[in-house]
């Protein structure tokens, strides 16, 4: 192996040996990773995690509707530099002065390697990703205002993740590592929930755990309930003392599972039905 | 054995490309599948497959060339014969002697579970051909061969491959709704801004522009983001069509809930297209709209997509008075005439069938799908086919 370390999953995280090896390959031939899944699978956290377990610096550029891919780069400041040219201030013949580099920029000058989270890249306009191609095959890029080159100091982990609102161009997936994260099987469940909760009793996780899988499996319901919700609502069952008997036959507080009014009807009605 | 594999993929339909396989190839040769199949499995559809909607079909692939590796224990030992071309890219990448034996046992033993297991028989025919060639090699290495250490669970990489657990994610298969709304999400590729006047101030641009200009005015101009696309949707509502309601009524909510088309209209219609369309699903004579005055009331740029599974007599199609319903219609024209008409008046038409492809035109129930398929693009009404209508759908 060219890395000495190598990803192994991170304390507070849980990943698949699929996960890993995908992981791996990424780290060890330098290509971005896309990761795909549900809402609430963890994409994000992984780059938190990878960051954690490689010891790196973890950089977060989170894209929006409205972000450019130039911004990730750097960021001339034209109004800034027309502010103090009107007020005579020194060195505004300086371009460099008013040139500001954006998380890409940041994550290929960093000195120690780092972790690049491009996060939910879907949301961006549909020729973001191709914009990127070259810079993320090259590591570098050029800067025309002050005729200067930024090449990566360190190779960067890059982590990318996507929600599948918008098809990805097949150039810029030629050049990734894929993984789809599934969502969890009760077993892996079980696991994430003693992660997040080392002293949770044993009846009451298999009973939320078995509760909240027969409500994803319910036909018809909207949005189907997410890890983060299972565990916000463990979360709560604990504060407000419930036993593990109640959380079946009830399903108390509902609204923290299931945030739709017509998913809570549908589920209020096949609970009634099973009784 | 692994150029064999690329080309199953590509024939099970996983688009992989050539730089995608040297990616693996590189992966190889920095041993990151820690030589054991299971991990080769999951380093191989890790850069090779881009898409879940195709990890079923990289598990198929995967059966079909490796499946066989497991059921026999001789053909583990068998040194993988490498295609000449591979050697020559890098003649290390799959050396034999490198791989470990350590868990051929527990292949052996588990084979016998295998879901190949049917296939011993032609194997044991090609064994005794591939023999006298490996037994020297084995007899000084005393290993050889890929060796099949067990994933966590138990299971060969195979068996994980055979399970096809992500049957579900491919979109040729109807049976996962979501599945079914992410694909029409593609609609939104409808949207272009490449049409339209530059109409709409582009503050940020022109401040950009001005202070580059050293600060005289320079104003900088937009296409509004606005969708410019009509769509109707002509849709088929009574008779045979109702075998495949359920699927229709998908395609109605999810074209429903899309908010991004300039204007959305619905249309009905009875088996076939004659001289009028109708607005409400039951036909009503009087909420109909005489054809004549549709083509005024929609110019050629609207886009047209028609959903029905084009069964009709060859009566309806081509006779004139060949219409079911004469309470409300006869026909002075043949439909494939009024058909023909509506494909030269709107470029941007084609045809969704919920009737399964492969039964286009084959069975003679559906012959008539050949003939208005020479008049619409026609594509079957599922995920993947929705994708492709609606890349047709932006182009002439």
């Amino acid at each position: 192996m060219k890395n000495l370390k190598k990803f192994d999953g991170a304390a507070n995280y849980i990943a698949s040996n699929e996960l890993k090896s995908a992981v791996n390959a990424s780290v060890t031939l330098g290509r971005p990773i896309l990761i795909k899944g549900e809402p609430g699978t963890g994409k994000t956290m992984l780059a938190k995690s990878i960051a954690d377990s490689l010891d790196l610096k973890l950089i977060v550029w989170s894209i929006k509707s409205t972000t450019k891919a130039k911004e990730g780069l750097y960021i001339y400041d034209t109004v800034q530099r027309l502010y103090d040219s009107q007020f005579g201030e020194a060195g505004v013949s300086d371009i460099a002065r008013y040139i500001h580099l954006g998380k890409l920029g940041e994550a290929f000058t960093s000195e120690s390697p780092a972790v690049l989270l491009i996060d939910e890249i879907d949301k961006a306009d549909i020729e973001f990703p191709n914009d990127l191609l070259w810079e993320l095959d090259m590591m570098s890029f050029y800067i025309p205002e002050t005729r200067e080159t930024v090449t990566a100091k360190s190779l960067p982990v890059v982590v990318i993740t996507s929600n599948a609102e918008k098809e990805l161009p097949d150039a810029f997936l030629r050049r990734c590592v894929f993984h789809y994260i599934e969502f969890p099987d009760r077993e892996m469940m079980g696991e994430i929930l003693r992660v997040h909760f080392p002293d949770l009793e044993e009846g009451l996780a298999r009973s939320a755990v078995k509760a909240f899988y027969q409500l994803r499996d319910i036909k018809g319901v909207m949005k189907k309930p997410s890890t983060g919700e299972l565990l916000d609502w463990i979360k709560v069952l604990r504060k407000e003392n419930i036993g593990a008997d109640r959380i079946e036959r009830d399903l108390p507080l509902l609204g923290v599972l299931i945030k739709n009014n017509e998913d809570v009807d549908l589920v209020k009605r096949r609970l009634n039905e099973t009784r | 054995m692994f150029y064999g594999f690329f080309s199953a993929l590509r024939e099970e339909g996983v688009p992989v490309s050539l730089q995608e396989w040297l990616m693996l190839m590189e992966a190889l040769s920095l041993e990151l599948a820690d030589n054991s199949l299971s991990e080769f499995y999951e380093l191989g559809r890790s850069l090779l497959v881009k898409n879940e909607i195709y990890y079923d079909r990289y598990d198929a692939a995967f059966v079909r060339c490796f499946g066989s590796q497991s059921t026999e224990s001789e053909k583990a030992r068998e040194t993988p014969e490498l295609p000449k071309s591979e050697r020559s890219y890098n003649p290390d990448f799959f050396n034999p002697a490198t791989y470990e034996n350590k868990t051929k046992q527990n292949a052996v033993q588990q084979a016998g579970q295998g879901l190949a297991t049917t296939k011993n028989s032609e194997d044991k025919g090609t064994k005794e051909a591939a023999e006298p060639a490996t037994s020297a090699d084995a007899g000084e290495t005393g290993s050889g061969g890929v060796s099949f250490a067990d994933s966590p669970g138990g299971m060969t990489a195979v068996q994980v491959a055979g399970r096809r657990r992500y049957r579900d994610y491919r979109d040729d298969s109807l049976s996962n709704i979501r599945q079914f709304e992410m694909a029409l999400r593609s609609l939104r590729l409808l949207s272009p801004r490449v049409e339209g006047p530059r109409d709409e101030l582009n503050l940020d641009a022109t401040i950009e522009e001005t202070c580059r200009n050293g600060g005289r005015l320079s104003i900088e101009w937009d296409r509004p983001r606005k969708n410019s696309i009509r769509l109707i949707l002509l849709m088929d509502s009574i008779g045979s069509i109702y075998n495949h309601h359920r699927i229709c009524q998908r395609l109605f909510n999810a074209a429903q809930r899309s908010t991004h088309f300039k204007e959305i209209r619905y249309y009905y219609f009875h088996n076939c297209i004659y001289g009028r369309v109708y607005k409400d699903q039951w036909l009503d004579i009087k909420e109909s709209v005489p054809l004549e005055d549709f083509f005024r009331l929609y110019n050629g740029d609207c886009r047209l997509l028609i959903v029905g599974d084009a069964r009709m007599s060859e009566r309806e199609l081509l006779e004139a008075g060949g219409a079911l319903d004469w309470s409300v219609e006869r026909n002075r024209e043949p439909g494939y005439t009024w058909l023909s008409r509506m494909a030269k008046r709107y470029p941007y038409a084609i045809w969704m069938n919920p009737v399964p492809e492969a039964r286009w035109g084959k069975e003679p129930s559906y012959a008539s799908i050949n003939a208005v398929r020479e008049i619409f693009p026609m594509y079957e009404l599922n995920p993947s086919g929705i994708r492709k209508a609606v890349k047709k759908l932006r182009v002439k």
